[in-house]
């Protein structure tokens, strides 16, 4: 199955993505609405995106007192508006840190690809986000690496 | 709601450590658009002239646009007041993601005035506003004053406009810095802050920004980025950013070199932002939002300056500290504009400082013994002590902090000459010689010599057919003839006034022609709930020049003082400079066009009453007549 995934080091820090999914989703430019959120370090020029892995075993799912969180066959866990109080539990048991709470809407924001065509990866300028197998992406990890490794590069930023 | 209707101003009085709100009236918003349209606006309303630029009763203006806080890409903010360089307009933008925390914190400007009596920082978190202690930040560099309030506040999305120690000593050309590197550099809007004894402006906001019609902005943002990504010049662009144009002028012989006595730098390839993609860059970063990311980080591996990393550079710095000063040495130039960043100070203006020096070394009119350092050309160590220096205001470099008009006319015998500035602003590592739309554009700046009020690039297309169609001669399209620029001029300066005021990225949006009025107007009114027309878009933009050119006229300003120095008039460029070997600068021709395509009058160089009328600025011209300047009445023969 698809996923979105997260090559960082070709990410420009634009936060262009939170400005797509907020507005895809809410009609409104509100990175705090957003469902993918990019974590910067300007100092050492870091950029990562951070969504929903769709874990197997989500902790989110698991630990929902509301029961207000199923994941679907697909791997995306989706939130039952009617049964989900805001309590924020999901927000601190995710270990990747990639739930967020919908202020005005006391609501957690998951990632759901926009239902298959992510709004997130169409305005994405580098390719940092892309819509694809995962198998597809630790193929080209491993080909980045043993490129680097070739031309003897060490990791440096 | 947020960017729609009125404006919301904040008013901060430093002296008294007190603040309000207040609203901008809806009639205004759409007069001037936001950001540097209101700037002018509010500067020319509440700055009186003879204010003194560093003292307590200059103001400085923050503003965001319409278009800050949205997907369209590369947002920007503007900070204006009165200029310590220029005495007249203070005016900087910069990117990054200042300009959209501020529109999500629904501010469309934040004024600091008066004067804080210890250094503070200022924190804006929507509605909610901290004067705070800044004593332990004094006398830190950009760099760790924007990390320190970063942690200090422990929100890494807050973000924070610094200045670094050469504007608390009153270095007249700082600047303020965000993002790291992003730098609203020039006009000393850094010292302006200095003065007023505030380290920095952190913002942060949590509202979102509801477009009018959503579903229209979509469709428009969708064609703005296919015209981004389909553009020739993209590759390019991401891969060299703007240090692609230091080969490009060098081909064209007017790449500024040795402190324009010519323009062709023969070590122009070691120092080329093709070298420096291929050897130092690490990765492309970006202001908020933008597909075209041109910013670049690097890295260099080895030798004196191993381990030096940092983003950009920028042509303009890069030029500054290659071929200007006859330095050959790239990671030595990367390093003096590092020093710049992290000092604060504007690269353009110290780059200047230094290469008249080394001229008037060569010339001995102020030789290398009189300044006790060896100031033959491209002299490394002098370079960068010389940086030093001006930031710490120490040795020559407490005359050169004064900015090289300043500094030439103390040292007198004839020095004045050879400080390459307009109206006390330094220019930038382009010929106007070969480059006469650039050039005029310097001269008739409201903030003096700068190419980025007016960029008119479309003098370098070439594009005969066009040129004849749009400005009325096929010379128009040539950047080494001089006819139809004062039209081209007056078109560009209007767009760049718009651009400056939505407030986006003049790279993307003139440069790439990815908004032009038309297109600018639809995405306005797709925010604003507004029907604007492509003409009233550039009707604002030419009441932003207007206003602009108020401002000076009350500062004393005509058409005496719209000249580059005499050597452009005088000294062709030398032979080795190629396909511009030859030329001068025809002034004269050009300006009457400029200011008839303007419907100015001619003679003083100043809008007649008229034009004020016919723009709405009725009550501009009453300022100016309350303070006793005499308006042309007349309409010159229109030209436009």
């Amino acid at each position: 199955m698809d996923r979105i995934t997260v090559t960082p080091d070709r990410c420009t820090g634009c936060r262009a993505c939170e400005m797509a999914c907020s507005f895809h989703h809410t009609d409104s430019f509100s990175p705090e609405r957003s469902r993918i959120r990019v974590t910067k370090d300007e100092f050492r020029g870091i950029d990562v995106p951070t969504l929903c892995r769709q874990c197997v075993r989500p902790p989110c799912v698991k630990w929902c007192p509301a029961d207000a969180l199923r994941q679907s066959p697909t791997g995306i866990v989706e939130v039952d508006a009617d049964r989900c109080y805001g309590c924020g539990i999901c927000v601190e048991v995710c270990p990747y840190h990639a739930v967020n709470m919908d202020r005005l809407r006391g609501l957690p924001l998951i990632c759901n690809t926009c239902g298959g065509n992510p709004a997130c990866v169409g305005r994405c300028a580098t390719q940092a986000l892309r819509f694809e197998h995962p198998e597809r992406a630790q193929a080209r990890r491993r080909q980045l690496l043993s490129v680097m490794r070739a031309k003897g590069v060490d990791d440096d930023e | 709601m947020n960017n729609r209707g009125a404006g919301r101003l904040l008013r901060i009085n430093l002296t008294l450590g007190e603040h309000r709100e207040e609203e901008i009236a809806p009639g205004i918003m759409r007069k001037f658009l936001g950001s540097r349209g209101l700037n002018m606006y509010r500067i020319f309303r509440e700055i009186p002239a003879g204010t003194d630029p560093m003292g307590p009763a200059n103001k400085l203006v923050f503003g965001c646009g319409p278009l800050n806080g949205t997907l369209f890409p590369g947002s920007r903010y503007n900070v204006s007041a009165r200029s310590p360089q220029t005495g007249l307009v203070g005016d900087s933008n910069a990117g990054g993601f200042f300009g959209a925390e501020m529109r999500f914190a629904v501010w469309d400007q934040i004024i600091l005035e008066g004067k804080a009596s210890e250094p503070v920082y200022v924190f804006v978190e929507d509605d909610r506003v901290q004067i705070r202690s800044a004593e332990h930040l004094w006398g830190l560099d950009t760099y760790d004053t924007q990390r320190r309030i970063v942690e200090e506040i422990g929100d890494p999305d807050v973000q924070v406009a610094s200045i670094g120690p050469a504007a608390e000593r009153g270095v007249r050309f700082a600047g303020i810095f965000n993002n790291l590197v992003r730098a609203a550099a020039r006009t000393g809007m850094g010292t302006v802050m200095g003065a007023k004894n505030v380290k920095a402006l952190a913002i942060r906001g949590h509202q979102p920004v509801v477009p009018a019609d959503p579903k229209r902005f979509r469709t428009l943002m969708q064609e703005v980025d296919r015209y981004i990504y389909d553009h020739p010049e993209y590759e390019s662009r991401r891969l060299l950013g703007t240090t692609r144009l230091l080969t490009s002028l060098n081909a064209m012989g007017i790449l500024v070199t040795r402190h324009h006595t010519t323009g062709h730098f023969s070590a122009a390839e070691r120092v080329s932002g093709e070298r420096l993609a291929r050897e130092f860059n690490t990765k492309n970063r970006a202001c908020a939002a933008c597909t075209a990311p041109c910013s670049r980080r690097y890295v260099i591996p080895g030798g004196e300056y191993a381990g030096l990393r940092s983003e950009g550079p920028e042509f303009e710095p890069l030029g500054a500290f290659t071929s200007r000063v006859m330095n050959d040495d790239l990671p030595l130039a990367l390093e003096a504009i590092d020093r710049c960043n992290r000092y604060g100070m504007d690269a353009l203006a110290v780059g200047e400082a230094i290469s008249m020096m080394m001229e008037l070394n060569e010339r001995g009119i102020f030789t290398s013994e009189e300044a006790g350092l060896d100031l033959t050309w491209g002299n490394g160590d002098t370079i960068l002590s010389l940086v030093d220096d001006i930031a710490s205001r120490e040795n020559l470099g407490a005359l050169l902090s004064e900015g090289a008009a300043r500094a030439a006319a103390k040292i007198g015998r004839g020095a004045e000459a050879y400080a390459m500035h307009i109206k006390g602003l330094e220019l930038i590592q382009a010929d106007p010689r070969g480059l006469k739309g650039y050039g005029l554009g310097f001269c008739v700046a409201s903030r003096g010599g700068d190419h980025l009020r007016a960029e008119p690039f479309f003098e370098l297309s070439e594009d005969a057919a066009e040129g004849k169609r749009r400005f009325g001669t096929e010379k128009a399209a040539f950047p080494g003839e001089f006819e139809g620029k004062g039209r081209l001029v007056r078109y560009f300066e209007n767009w760049c006034a718009v651009i400056d005021s939505l407030n986006v990225c003049k790279n993307t949006a003139v440069c790439m022609e990815a908004l032009p009025f038309a297109q600018a107007a639809k995405l306005v009114n797709a925010v604003r709930g507004w029907d604007m027309t492509a003409d009233e878009m550039e009707l604002v933009g030419e009441r932003i020049i207007h206003i602009e050119r108020a401002f000076c006229m009350r500062e004393g300003i005509d058409r005496s003082h719209d000249r580059p120095p005499r050597r452009f008039l005088e000294e062709p460029l030398p032979d080795e400079c190629g396909p511009s070997a030859g030329l001068i600068f025809e002034l004269e021709p050009m300006l009457d066009e400029y200011y008839s395509a303007r419907q100015w009058d001619i003679e003083s160089g100043w809008p007649t009453r008229a034009r004020f009328m016919a723009l709405g600025l009725e009550e501009i011209a009453a300022d100016l007549d309350a303070v006793g300047l005499n308006l042309p009445r007349e309409d010159t023969k229109t030209d436009a």
